[in-house]
């Protein structure tokens, strides 16, 4: 093949680019919607979400009404709100929603306390409903009940607080990166824009149904171009659509309403969505071509998107997964997708650290281009 | 209202599933594939976090405190990792999300009586994993470090471990955890899956089916017909619905026996919220196929509609406290809140009616709201 032909064949492409672009571009509802999931839909997620635990209510039965029982509570406060206080067991509140913790002082708290024999036992009911939530509220009414039990045991020991350098102790200092105000604004509108991007790239080629039906695929391919070729068109046509959204998003949303640092190259994570909403046009394209009209279409996608968007590490941690199934996520262009959005936006990473998922997508962008290729020549006879 | 007129419009929508293969599929057997495939793979559990290690002193005790954290099922230990520069990298790919640096001098300092401090480096990226990484850490740190200083404090003293323990820890918590989804741990988002399926799959039947109508101009029909708006919405919901109620027991007998979710409310209960639900949920297929014109943007916004409230607003995987107050006022209007509630309450927590009644009133309003709506927009559409 000479230069002139690549040429030629590139020329194609073009062409075929600008008229997919055209079309997208007419329908109007379509254009709204891509708007809102570009903008809107990002800043709902971002704004509207938060992990922060400053609100989980919590509700105390005293039953020893001492001293010592109202200073622990009191502890509680800033973390927890103390809001009921019961005069009897009972875990209705737990039942609707209404608390998350009971906390339980039994009698004689303070006495056994004082006597020092044995650990002066309070009991705490977690309503697990969610369990990430209900770890969370355990372990920080475990760290408020150590806090308060270490004072005593320093008064006991005639220590002060700075006598512990002195004692054989382990202090664990957590630092988180990345975050280090542990903020879900950055993860939950990057969440979005990857889902959004994903449902996108694999929807869109789905006009090729419509065009098929219609029998404008048969017209295209009397002209001297190739099924390749309008395949190509059609994954770059997605693909641009979805770089020039991403790139609104990042600096309108990510970076002007939340402050998302971008640690990474912009251009590179552009480029790689780029890779990414190519590739993943294909899969799209690849179910266009297996069905025989829109409703078919919607059902492999609807079979495909919906594991991929919730198993690919978004909202369930890939290591989490039973390891048949956390192998074949990894097939997902989305679990590699999300080390790349991530990586580069918040952890600042380089084509050095990302290749490996680099490489995955161009794989699975080849396998799908090719199989498409394959189909498109068997599904028009 | 006609009575044999809904019947028959009824009669032809719920041959016009039956008839068409893919129709069927989404009917029938993708709602129930869905629950397979994700109830193995959903899952709120934070287990076996890929973590490295730093270990500067290489001495007994140091290999004592990592050892808790290698053995933990928590955690999922790589490997030893030779410098601190080394982690960077592998953080920054996903591939580690903790690495635990202990210093040099770590057995030699808690000998001689001094306190130590380990550093743990989290990946913030994912905030609720980091949280309750961070979480972990501590929990087993203070376990060791009440341990070290109660052998210590026995040893100085002349006291007994167990006289030491109590000095050192006079109050004892005692958790207990209401509601845990699963005894068996392992999978525990089952009630969320059946939840997700629902809420993903009965809008899009019914959105496929009129997209195709749209596409084939046959709705013109209709409005050419005597139906009226009411004869229209209920002739068209009663088959999605019959279908869905299907569907529902299906998930429902998947979750209970293939997964062994617990099942602890009034199935009565649950059974009749879900269908509210599913009226929601089908009135919104039909409203937004009466609003928009293109096949392939109906299939795109009813997707966006059915995914992103209820992943965002119903606490699924975002607890409704936690939301900002607006957002909490705005999940209220929403129905996926209410009807997680219903589910939630029904698998995990046995509650009836009397705890539940508000969240089933606000999904009637719902769906009455929808329905209206849909009833509005027919009677404006341009006839012909």
């Amino acid at each position: 093949m000479g230069l002139s032909e690549v040429y030629a064949w590139w020329r194609g492409i073009e062409a075929l680019t600008v008229k997919e672009l055209i079309v997208l571009s007419r329908d109007g509802m379509l254009v709204v919607l891509l708007v809102y999931l570009f903008t809107l839909d990002l800043y709902a997620a971002g704004a509207g979400a938060s992990w922060s635990f400053n609100n989980a209510v919590m509700a105390v039965l005293d039953s020893d009404h001492s001293a010592a029982s109202r200073e622990l509570i009191y502890r509680f406060r800033p973390y927890f709100q103390p809001e009921t206080e019961l005069a009897w067991p009972t875990s209705g509140l737990l039942e609707r929603g209404a608390a998350v913790v009971i906390l339980d002082i039994p009698s004689h708290f303070q006495e056994i306390l004082l006597e020092g024999h044995e650990p002066a036992r309070v009991q705490m009911q977690v309503d697990a409903t969610n369990p990430q939530m209900g770890f969370l509220a355990s372990s920080y009414a475990a760290r408020i009940v150590e806090e308060f039990a270490r004072e005593i045991s320093l008064k006991r020991l005639d220590m002060r607080a700075a006598d512990l350098e002195r004692v054989p102790l382990i202090e664990a200092r957590p630092r988180i990166w990345y975050n280090p105000t542990e903020n879900t604004e950055w993860f939950m509108s990057i969440a979005e824009l990857l889902t959004a991007i994903t449902v996108l790239a694999t929807a869109l080629p789905a006009t090729l149904v419509r065009e098929r039906e219609r029998g404008a695929l048969e017209q295209l391919l009397a002209a001297p171009i190739s099924a390749l070729q309008i395949l190509i068109a059609k994954g770059l046509a997605v693909s641009l659509v979805l770089v020039f959204g991403a790139s609104i998003s990042v600096l309108a949303i990510l970076e002007a309403a939340f402050a998302v640092p971008l640690r990474g190259s912009l251009a590179l994570f552009l480029g790689l969505t780029g890779l990414y909403a190519f590739v993943t046009a294909g899969l799209g394209l690849v179910i266009a071509m297996l069905a025989r009209n829109l409703a078919q279409a919607s059902l492999l996608m609807v079979l495909v998107l919906a594991p991929m968007l919730l198993l690919s590490g978004l909202w369930t941690a890939p290591e989490a997964l039973p390891p048949w199934l956390g192998g074949v996520m990894r097939l997902s262009p989305l679990y590699h997708y999300i080390d790349i959005g991530y990586g580069v936006l918040l952890k600042g990473a380089g084509l050095d650290i990302l290749w490996d998922s680099v490489l995955s997508l161009a794989a699975f962008g080849g396998a799908m281009f090719g199989f498409g290729a394959w189909c498109f020549g068997r599904s028009l006879v | 209202m006609n009575r044999q007129r809904i019947a028959a419009l009824a009669q032809k929508e719920g041959r016009e599933i039956l008839r068409d293969r893919t129709l069927c599929l989404l009917a029938f057997v993708i709602p129930a594939v869905l629950m397979v495939v994700l109830g193995y793979g959903l899952s709120l559990d934070i287990t076996r976090i890929p973590l490295v290690i730093v270990d500067d002193d290489r001495s007994q005790m140091s290999r004592d405190y990592v050892n808790r954290f290698i053995t933990s099922p928590n955690f999922d230990f790589k490997g030893y990792v030779d410098r601190l520069e080394d982690i960077d990298p592998l953080i920054a790919d996903n591939k580690v999300r903790i690495a635990l640096v202990i210093p040099a001098h770590f057995q030699g300092r808690l000998r001689a009586g001094w306190s130590v401090s380990v550093q743990a480096l989290i990946d913030g990226t994912f905030p609720s994993r980091a949280q309750i990484t961070k979480a972990y850490v501590l929990a087993i740190t203070e376990d060791i470090s009440g341990e070290s200083w109660a052998r210590h404090l026995a040893q100085q003293r002349g006291l007994s471990f167990e006289e030491a323990r109590v000095l050192v820890q006079p109050v004892g918590l005692e958790l207990r955890y209401l509601y845990k989804q699963s005894l068996k741990s392992g999978r525990s988002g089952t009630p969320a899956t059946l939840f997700c399926v629902i809420v993903l799959c009965s809008p899009l039947l019914v959105a496929l089916r009129l997209a195709r109508e749209k596409e084939i101009d046959s709705l013109v029909n209709i409005y050419a017909s005597a139906i009226t708006g009411a004869e229209f919405l209920i002739g068209t919901l009663l088959p999605y619905i019959a279908v869905s109620a299907l569907n529902l027991m299906v998930l429902w007998f998947l979750a209970a026996y293939l997964f062994q979710a617990p099942f602890r409310g009034g199935f009565a209960l649950f059974y009749i919220a879900s269908l509210i639900y599913l009226v929601w949920a089908t009135g919104i297929g039909i409203l937004v196929s009466l609003l928009v014109s293109t096949p392939l943007a109906i299939l795109l916004i009813t997707l966006v509609i059915a995914i992103v409230p209820a992943t965002l607003y119903s606490g699924i995987f975002i607890p409704i406290p936690s939301l900002p107050p607006y957002a909490q006022a705005l999940a209220q209007l929403l129905p996926g809140v209410h009807f997680h509630d219903i589910v939630q309450a029904s698998f995990l927590k046995g509650i009836g009616l009397p705890a539940l009644w508000l969240d089933v009133v606000a999904l009637g309003l719902c769906s009455a709201a929808v329905l209206g709506a849909a009833w509005l927009v027919f009677r404006k559409m341009p006839k012909g």
